[in-house]
C-alpha cells in the first residue's frame, strides 16, 4: 500500500516533467538578495524632515518583491517618478536620533545581450525613448554630460575613424574609456568633459563620457545608478551606462569592463543623472546598504504552470482574489511535510514531545517572531506554567479553573512582554501577541498533565525535545526550496502518506533506545554501584 | 553502539515501536484498555476471575454520598482512599488508626473528618483525573508482607509480572526507597529487581537506570531472595488473561501481611525497563 502511495505521485511528476512544461529549472528557487537600506538622522531642534531616495528598479534583469519601509518616526511612501521608483520618508516634528529602514527581496540574474558585427541598427525610436537622444531638451540642459562639447566630438571622431559598423564604433568607445582613461578611486563627481581632459575618472566620470559619446553617434543613451552587491555592508554606489539598440537597453560598464552584459550582482536603482539622496538640510544624515543571499521563488513559475493540468498555481490566483495571504496557503501545504519530520524525530530518533502536532504548529507561526524569540517565548510560557502550577496545585483547585488561571497568567505575561517590546522598540517582542492563543492553551494543557504524571527531569527532557523538533521543522517549513517543490508537485502529499505508512510499520529500535539499553546491548552490566 | 546500529544487533531487546506494533496493537480489542485506567472496572474482572484484590469497602460516587460523611466514615480505620481513575499514584491517602474526631495518617498526623471529606469531594470533582468526574474508592489497607520488609520497611513494594499469550515471560520486584516517598514506581526513584522465573529468586537490581547490588537505605543485598507465592500469582495472571482479551499484559501484585498476593492493577502498555532489571531482552522469551 505504501508503495502505491509513493507510485501515484511519482507517475504524476513523471508526466508533468516529460509531457508538460514542468522543468526543474522553473521549479527550484533561485538565489536572490535581501537588500536593506538603513538610514539614520540626527537633529537637535524639533523639525519635520523629508528624505528622498530611489527603490531598486523592476526590469527584465531584476524583480523586486516583498518590499517594505519600517520606521517609528517616519512615514514611508513609494511612487513612480518617470522610469524610476521614488521612496519618500516624511516625519512630523522630531528631534534626536531617528532611524528608517527599507527592505526588498530581489530576484536578479546575469544578462548578456546579442550585439556583434552583424547587428544592423533599426532606426525606429519610440517617443518615450527620444528624451535620451542628443537633441532632446534634457540632453541640452545637462551640465555634467556635455553632449555638444567640441573636445568630446573631436575625440570621438579620432577613436572611431577606422570603425565601420555600429558594433566597431561602440567597441572603440568602450576600449578608449575602459583602457585609455585611467581609473581613479575618487568619491566626488566628475563631468564628461573633465574626465576626457584629465584622462582619468571614477565610475561616474567614465560613464558620463560614455553617454556623451554614444549620444553623439545618434543613439539614445543614459546613465544608470545602482549598487554592486559584493560586500556587505557598503555605502559606495555605482554608475554604468545603457545604450538603446534595436528596441532594448543594452548595458555597458566601463569601470569593470562589461560589454553588452551585466553580472547578477549589479542592482539598478535609477535611470538618468540623478542624486541618490535628497533630504532636508541641516541635519546629520547617514546611510548604509546591506544585503544577504536568500532563496527566492521563481517569479515566473506561477505564470508558466497555471494553465497546465494538475496544478495549484491557478488556485493561488483565486486565493489572492479573496485577499488572503499566500503564506497561509504555503504553510498549509507544508504542514504534512513538517508532520512527517516530527514523526521521524519521534518514532525513529525517539524524541518525545508535547503531542504530535504542537511542535510543528509552533514552528509554522514563528515567522513573525523569528525562531530564537519564538523559542524563548515558548520556553517562557512553559516556565510560567511550571511555576504557577507548582504554586496553585497546593490550593487543590479543580482542573478547569486551574487551567483558566494558568491561561490568565500566561496572557498577562505576554502582555507585559508586549509592552516592554513597545516601550523599547523591540519588534520581535511586540510580535509575541501574535503567538496563537490556541497553541498557548494546548501547551498549558500538555505541561500540566506531564507535571502530574512524571518527574521534573522528564518535563525538562520533553521540553528540550519539543524545542529541537520546533527548530528542525521550522527550517523545513520555511525552506523556499521545499515550498516551491510542494507548490509545483502538491501530489507529493500522497507520497508523504506513503512514507508515514512505512514509518508506522517500522518496528525497529528508536535511536535513543540504543542509548537507553546500551549496557544490555554490550552484554555487561555497566556502572555497578556497590558503595552503599 | 554505532556498530550495533549498523549490524542491527539488539541482543533481543524489545523497543517501543515493536512493542506497540507486534504486542500491544494486535490484541485489537481496545475496550479492554479501559480496564487499565479504571480501578473499579478492573476489580469486576478480577472478581470474575477469582483473583484476590484489595477489597473496596465503599465507593463515594456523588456529592449526596457526602451527607452525614462523618457518620458513614466513622466505621473505617486502616483504609486507603483512591481516585478511581487516578494516574501516577496521585490522590492516594493512606489512613492508619482512628483518633479523636479523625484518623491518623501513616506519618502519625491526625487528619480530621472535615479534611477527609474534602479529599473525597476533590476526587469526585475530578481534581486527580484531569477534570472528568470520578469516584473515590475506600479500600482496605494492605500491610506489607514480611518478604517486602526485608528490603525496606516503608511504603508498599510490588511485583510486576509480564504475561504474553497467558504465559509469564518476565518479572520484576519493585521496592520503594527513601527518595521515592513510599512509591515503588521506577521513574519516581524505586528499585527494580529482576526475577528468575524458573528458580523464583531475585537477580540483579537497577535504580534510575543504573545497576546496583544493594538497597541504598537498608543495605540489604538484592540478589538471591526467593519470591513467595510466585506460582499462585502466575495462576492468577492466567485466570485474568482468560477473560480479558489482551495478549500482552503487565500485572502488578502486592503481598499482604496476612492474605498474601493481591492484584493491584493491570497495564496494557507495560514498560520496557523490566529488561534492564533482568539484564535480558524480551524477544528472547516472547
Amino acid at each position: 500500500m505504501a508503495v502505491g502511495f509513493l507510485m501515484i505521485p511519482a507517475c504524476i511528476i513523471f508526466v508533468k516533467l516529460f509531457l508538460y512544461n514542468y522543468s526543474m529549472e522553473n521549479v527550484i528557487p533561485q538565489k536572490g538578495y535581501k537588500l536593506t537600506l538603513s538610514i539614520n538622522t540626527k537633529n537637535q531642534h524639533p523639525e519635520s524632515i523629508r528624505v528622498k531616495t530611489f527603490a531598486p528598479l523592476n526590469n527584465s534583469k531584476q524583480t523586486i518583491s516583498k518590499e517594505q519601509g519600517i520606521s517609528d518616526s517616519y512615514s514611508f511612501s513609494l511612487s513612480n517618478d518617470g522610469p524610476n521608483r521614488r521612496i519618500i520618508w516624511q516625519s512630523n516634528k522630531i528631534s534626536g536620533n531617528n532611524r528608517m529602514e527599507y527592505v526588498a527581496y530581489i530576484n536578479s540574474h546575469h544578462m548578456k545581450y546579442v550585439f556583434n558585427e552583424k547587428t544592423v541598427l533599426n532606426e525606429y525610436i519610440p517617443d518615450n525613448i527620444k528624451v535620451y537622444l542628443k537633441d532632446s531638451e534634457a540632453a541640452k540642459e545637462s551640465k555634467k554630460i556635455q553632449v555638444n562639447s567640441q573636445a568630446i566630438k573631436k575625440k570621438l571622431d579620432e577613436i572611431t575613424k577606422n570603425a565601420n559598423t555600429l558594433y566597431e564604433k561602440i567597441q572603440a568607445i568602450h576600449k578608449f574609456i575602459t583602457k585609455d582613461i585611467r581609473y581613479i578611486n575618487f568619491s566626488g563627481e566628475l563631468d564628461a568633459e573633465s574626465c576626457l581632459l584629465l584622462m582619468e575618472g571614477s565610475c561616474n566620470g567614465k560613464s558620463r563620457l560614455y553617454v556623451a559619446m554614444a549620444q553623439n553617434l545618434g543613439l539614445p543613451a543614459r546613465l544608470v545608478g545602482g549598487i554592486i552587491l559584493n560586500k556587505s555592508p557598503k555605502k559606495i554606489t555605482h554608475q554604468w551606462v545603457e545604450i538603446y539598440i534595436n528596441g532594448q537597453w543594452v548595458p555597458f560598464c566601463p569601470t569593470n569592463d562589461y560589454f553588452a552584459e551585466l553580472p547578477k550582482n549589479y542592482i539598478a536603482l535609477y535611470y538618468g543623472d540623478q542624486v541618490l539622496f535628497k533630504r532636508t538640510s541641516g541635519i546629520n544624515f547617514d546611510y548604509i546598504y546591506s544585503f544577504e543571499t536568500v532563496n527566492l521563488p521563481r517569479v515566473d513559475a506561477g505564470e508558466t504552470f497555471k494553465d497546465l493540468p494538475i496544478n495549484i498555481y491557478g488556485l493561488l490566483n483565486q486565493f489572492e482574489k479573496f485577499n488572503l495571504s499566500l503564506d497561509i496557503f504555503v504553510y498549509l501545504l507544508m504542514l504534512p511535510f513538517a508532520a512527517l519530520i516530527s514523526v521521524i524525530l519521534k518514532n525513529i530518533i525517539g524524541l518525545e514531545t508535547f503531542g504530535t502536532f504542537l511542535p510543528i504548529l509552533i514552528a509554522s507561526v514563528l515567522s513573525n517572531t523569528g525562531v530564537i524569540t519564538g523559542i524563548l517565548v515558548f520556553f517562557g510560557i512553559i516556565s510560567i506554567v511550571y511555576l504557577i502550577n507548582t504554586f496553585i496545585s497546593r490550593l487543590d483547585l479543580l482542573y478547569h479553573p486551574r487551567m483558566a488561571i494558568l491561561l490568565s497568567f500566561v496572557i498577562l505575561s505576554l502582555l507585559i512582554t508586549f509592552s516592554i517590546g513597545l516601550k523599547f522598540n523591540i519588534y520581535s517582542l511586540v510580535y509575541v501577541v501574535f503567538f496563537p492563543v490556541a497553541i498557548v492553551a494546548i501547551t498549558i494543557n500538555r505541561v500540566t498533565i506531564l507535571m502530574e504524571e512524571s518527574s521534573f527531569k522528564k518535563l525538562a527532557m520533553v521540553t528540550l525535545n519539543t524545542i529541537i523538533v520546533i527548530i528542525v521543522s521550522f527550517y523545513f517549513i520555511h525552506s523556499t526550496f521545499l515550498q516551491m517543490i510542494m507548490l509545483s508537485f502538491p501530489e507529493l502529499i500522497l507520497a508523504l502518506i506513503g512514507i508515514n505508512i512505512m514509518v508506522g510499520r517500522w518496528a525497529g529500535f528508536r535511536l535513543f533506545e540504543y542509548l537507553r539499553f546500551a549496557d544490555l546491548i554490550k552484554g555487561i552490566p555497566g556502572n555497578v554501584q556497590n558503595n552503599y | 553502539m554505532i556498530t550495533s546500529i549498523i549490524k542491527g544487533d539488539h541482543k533481543n531487546i524489545l523497543g517501543i515501536n515493536r512493542r506497540n506494533l507486534d504486542y500491544v496493537y494486535p490484541s485489537a480489542n481496545r475496550k479492554f484498555f479501559k480496564i487499565a485506567d479504571e480501578k473499579s472496572l478492573a476489580k469486576e474482572y478480577f472478581q470474575k476471575a477469582g483473583v484476590p484484590f484489595p477489597e473496596t469497602l465503599r465507593e463515594y460516587t456523588q456529592f449526596t454520598d457526602l451527607l452525614n460523611f462523618e457518620e458513614s466514615f466513622s466505621t473505617f480505620e486502616n483504609v486507603v482512599i483512591k481516585p478511581n481513575k487516578g494516574r501516577g499514584g496521585n490522590g492516594i491517602l493512606v489512613l492508619d488508626k482512628k483518633g479523636p474526631n479523625g484518623i491518623y495518617d501513616i506519618d502519625g498526623n491526625l487528619v480530621n473528618y472535615k479534611k477527609i471529606r474534602k479529599h473525597v469531594a476533590d476526587i469526585i470533582m475530578g481534581v486527580y483525573s484531569f477534570g472528568t468526574q470520578d469516584k473515590a474508592l475506600i479500600e482496605r489497607r494492605i500491610f506489607p508482607h514480611e518478604f517486602f520488609k526485608k528490603f525496606y520497611t516503608r511504603g508498599l513494594a510490588d511485583i510486576r509480572l509480564l504475561i504474553f499469550k497467558k504465559k509469564p515471560v518476565m518479572a520484576m520486584l519493585r521496592i520503594p526507597t527513601s527518595k521515592s516517598h513510599g512509591k515503588a514506581n521506577l521513574h519516581q526513584g524505586g528499585i527494580g529487581i529482576g526475577i528468575d522465573l524458573i528458580e523464583g529468586i531475585t537477580t540483579s537490581g537497577i535504580l534510575k537506570g543504573r545497576y546496583i547490588t544493594s538497597h541504598p537505605d537498608s543495605g540489604i543485598t538484592l540478589k538471591g531472595h526467593e519470591i513467595p507465592f510466585l506460582h499462585d500469582m502466575i495462576n492468577y495472571c492466567k485466570a485474568v488473561s482468560d477473560i480479558v482479551s489482551l495478549q500482552y499484559i503487565g500485572f502488578d501484585f502486592t503481598l499482604d501481611e496476612k492474605n498474601g498476593p493481591m492484584l493491584l492493577e493491570i497495564n496494557a502498555r507495560p514498560g520496557l525497563e523490566i529488561q534492564k532489571a533482568n539484564q535480558k531482552g524480551l524477544l528472547e522469551v516472547l
